[in-house]
């Protein structure tokens, strides 16, 4: 009661962003029951009849399911791997530039893609990759190569994804790591360069310790996602003759929640993956606490 | 002094993300969902603008043509109605959501019978007495007499859920556009009208230069992989005598034209085109969009066009190749020939139904003036032309100066849809609920001659007129999926054309087995003659 007291202003304030995030986050969560039910608009949630566990069922019976189950995954893996460590990498190696305009014109030019649609950025892309029209081919022609249809082949999909998707939002990604790059102690520099450390040893001892608490919190935040996929990208570039490897849950959600009302199909289809993804955080969290001796991890 | 500044700031602080959470609530409360640029604060005031009027004007909620893109409030349309028929009129947008969060307009429209039984099952439709609906719009009901068979379509559970529409010429069906300059080029003649003469022309289009540029840079058709049917390529499986996922009635049996095996035929005679570099490898990622573009560009030489696209020489789709390419000329022609005959996708006369919302069957009295504007809007002229063309003089006149029947045309200022949106045309318009008689006397009588000339109706449409079957929700989507996929690539090589066997394996055990046994219960019990 005292810390109440002390800190009235504090609390006062604390409880209306509490308020706000309770009636719209929380509040509403009850709508989950109806993965649970057979929802119907005139009944609404509460008189909606109840069929239990019926639409997991249905969802890990259906035969497709495990093909985007692995398309969803993989692709993420592949969004990890190569997606994740990207602005990192950008923004270390930019932080190192001398020139200050430099490094501010670089950054502006760079968010800029992330505002773009992605139904204009997939138009770009196929178009870059048309074997007749496009600037790929157009290289590719330069080195002798016959132009492929990349977007006409399963194998090349995945590739797609992962690179237009770097692309997009390797700028916007970076301000973090930026941010984080600009509190480290420039003192801490120069007395390694007066150690004799070169440019390499520095950014490798020095930089990225420094931001490893912002990089294991982006690491979990992004594990939560695992199970989504950028849905706006992936159903603007998907054609027919990729759906085996490019199909995922949320694209085969669209296709089958919005024809007839499937509320209650699609929720539980959502619950699936918030539940994948609260575990994974978990989890996640759990290890880089042990691995950084309780420094480290989201909470 | 710091105290009193530190408790003013978070103070202030404090109130002003509560008027801010505050306005959210009422934000959401009053969703209304609608896209469009404009968010209508709807406040229902019913204010009688005419005071001697002694019944209070009825309230209805209505919901706009589905093809406008948004809500224009108290527009000119509006408020004739609203004098007219004693009544104040709430415009919504329609869209699932607004559906889902329990919004039901009291009248709006859908496109398809799957629609409408989708939203029955949601309870969201009231249902309507054929007796009352024939009492009430005598002159519909006579001009629709002879294609009762749409009723059934949104028959269910022995009632009737939707008043259906209906279209006998209809200026969106499909035919073939042809490059003739690049026909002449190539020293073809006789604009093709068989099989075999359309694949020579399409052959000397890839292969002969037409453009003259000497660059091997052309096609002759292409086709729209992405889309949910393949545009491009209708009229060459109409000439096979099937659709892909179309219902066909074959002896009296009911087959999907996605298995059946005048598709394989079909199949193979694009697989060959392909191979042959006929059609534009491009296909499989070309859309709706990028398909007339293809032909304005010189990139292909023939498309499927709707007759009022290109069938006229002011069709919008020739005036715009003219003017992109002032050299180039075009020539409007059937459909091919083949050995299955000749047609292309042909919704039938299939047109949109207008629906009830579920509180109506409540107030009687809503529902005797919804039917008095419907009957207005099917059979008198004044009201169908405020409500579909706008004011006369205003927003349109007659083609011919003078003339008191015939075409139309929308005067300047008003030729693009969103002007006469603004003013609330269309908004309310029902469009195809009026009389055969209206029709007569409004068409353009040029128009009607092409659709008559070129029209390959009513060959290859929907058996069942495109009934909702009771599985259709569990499969359709995904067989159409798996037809689009082994389709284009036994088109593109990648499988050979055996491959088909395996397709049609696969569409019956997935659900197209089950889906073929509803279409033919349902066509013995309701379509058979």
């Amino acid at each position: 009661m005292k810390t109440i007291r002390k800190h009235g202003e504090l609390f006062a304030l604390f409880l209306f962003a509490f308020a706000f995030f309770f009636v719209f986050k929380y509040g509403p969560l009850y709508g989950v029951l109806i993965a649970f039910k057979d929802f119907r608009v005139v009944e609404g949630i509460w008189g909606s009849p109840w069929v239990g566990f019926h639409h997991f069922a249905e969802l890990f019976q259906n035969s497709d399911f495990y093909r985007l189950l692995k398309n969803t995954l993989l692709l993420n893996l592949y969004l990890l791997l190569f997606a994740f460590p990207a602005p990192i990498v950008l923004a270390l190696m930019l932080n190192e530039v001398r020139s200050r305009y430099f490094q501010r014109f670089i950054q502006t030019t760079m968010y800029l893609p992330h505002f773009v649609s992605w139904v204009i950025m997939s138009g770009l892309v196929i178009y870059f990759l048309s074997p007749t029209s496009g600037v790929v081919a157009e290289i590719a022609g330069w080195f002798g190569q016959e132009p492929v249809f990349y977007m006409g082949k399963k194998e090349y999909f995945r590739p797609i994804v992962v690179v237009s998707a770097i692309l997009k939002d390797l700028g916007w990604g970076s301000i973090i790591y930026f941010a984080a790059l600009a509190g480290i102690n420039p003192e801490l520099q120069e007395s390694a360069v007066i150690d004799g450390a070169n440019r390499w040893q520095r950014i490798w001892k020095i930089n990225i310790p420094s931001i490893m608490p912002t990089i294991a919190i982006m690491f979990i935040l992004s594990l939560g996602g695992f199970l989504s996929a950028n849905f706006e990208q992936i159903i603007n570039l998907l054609n027919p003759v990729v759906v085996d490897t490019g199909d995922v849950i949320d694209t085969y959600v669209y296709r089958v929640g919005l024809q007839q009302f499937q509320y209650s199909y699609t929720a539980a289809i959502g619950l699936f993956k918030s539940l994948v993804g609260l575990l994974l955080i978990l989890g996640a969290n759990l290890t880089i606490r042990k691995l950084s001796k309780g420094e480290n991890g989201l909470w | 002094m710091l105290m009193k500044h530190k408790k003013a700031t978070a103070a202030i602080l404090a109130a002003t993300v509560a008027a801010g959470l505050l306005a959210g609530c009422s934000a959401n409360s009053n969703n209304t969902n609608t896209k469009a640029s404009e968010s209508p604060n709807v406040n229902a005031s019913a204010t009688p603008s005419e005071t001697e009027k002694p019944a209070e004007p009825i309230e209805i909620t209505w919901g706009i043509h589905f093809q406008a893109a948004g809500v224009v409030e108290n527009t000119k349309v509006e408020k004739w109605l609203e004098e007219k028929y004693n009544v104040k009129i709430k415009p919504v947008k329609v869209t699932d959501a607004s559906i889902a969060s329990g919004e039901v307009p009291d009248i709006f429209m859908l496109g398809d019978p799957a629609n409408v039984s989708a939203y029955q099952n949601q309870g969201v439709l009231s249902s309507i007495d054929p007796a009352m609906l024939k009492e009430k719009m005598p002159e519909y009901s006579a001009d629709i007499e002879k294609n009762a068979k749409l009723f059934q379509t949104v028959t269910f559970d022995e009632q009737l859920w939707a008043i259906p529409m209906f279209i006998d010429l209809k200026p969106y069906d499909l035919a073939m556009l042809w490059r003739k300059d690049w026909l002449d080029k190539v020293g073809i003649t006789k604009t093709p009208e068989t099989l075999e003469e359309f694949e020579k022309a399409v052959y000397a289009f890839a292969q002969d230069d037409p453009d003259g540029n000497n660059k091997k840079d052309t096609y002759g058709l292409t086709g729209t992989a992405t889309s949910t049917w393949s545009s491009g390529f209708y009229s060459l499986f109409g000439a096979f005598g099937v659709e892909p996922t179309m219902w066909h009635e074959k002896n009296g049996e009911i087959i999907n034209g996605s298995v059946a095996p005048e598709t394989k035929e079909a199949l193979a005679k694009l697989r060959q085109w392909f191979a042959d570099g006929v059609i534009d490898p491009e296909f499989i990622t070309d859309t709706q969009d990028s398909y007339r573009k293809k032909l304005y560009n010189g990139r292909i030489g023939v498309i499927e066009e709707q007759i009022a696209k290109g069938a006229l020489p002011e069709s919008g789709t020739v005036t715009e190749m003219k003017s992109l390419n002032p050299d180039s000329e075009l020539v409007f022609a059937k459909n091919p020939v083949g050995p299955g005959g000749h047609g292309s996708w042909d919704w039938g006369v299939k047109s949109n139904f207008i629906v009830f919302g579920n509180k109506v069957q409540e107030q009687p009295e809503k529902l005797e003036k919804l039917f008095e504007i419907l009957r207005a809007q099917s059979s008198d002229e004044e009201t169908i032309n405020m409500t579909t063309l706008g004011e006369k003089g205003v927003h349109w006149d007659f083609a011919t100066a003078g003339a008191t029947s015939g075409a139309t045309k929308f005067l300047t200022g008003f030729e693009k849809q969103e002007a006469r949106d603004q003013d609330g045309v269309r908004l309310f318009s029902m469009g195809n609920i009026t009389t055969q008689a209206y029709r007569e006397k409004y068409s353009n009588p040029a128009l009607n001659e092409a659709i008559k000339t070129y029209s390959s109706a009513p060959n290859l449409t929907d058996a069942l007129l495109f009934s909702a079957l009771p599985s259709d929700g569990k499969y359709k989507a995904d067989l159409t999926s798996l037809m689009q996929k082994y389709f284009a690539q036994i088109i593109s090589g990648e499988i050979p054309l055996e491959d088909f066997d395996k397709f049609v394996a696969e569409w019956k055990a997935r659900g197209g087995d089950e889906l073929t046994k509803e279409a033919n219960e349902m066509y013995k019990a309701q379509f058979q003659k």
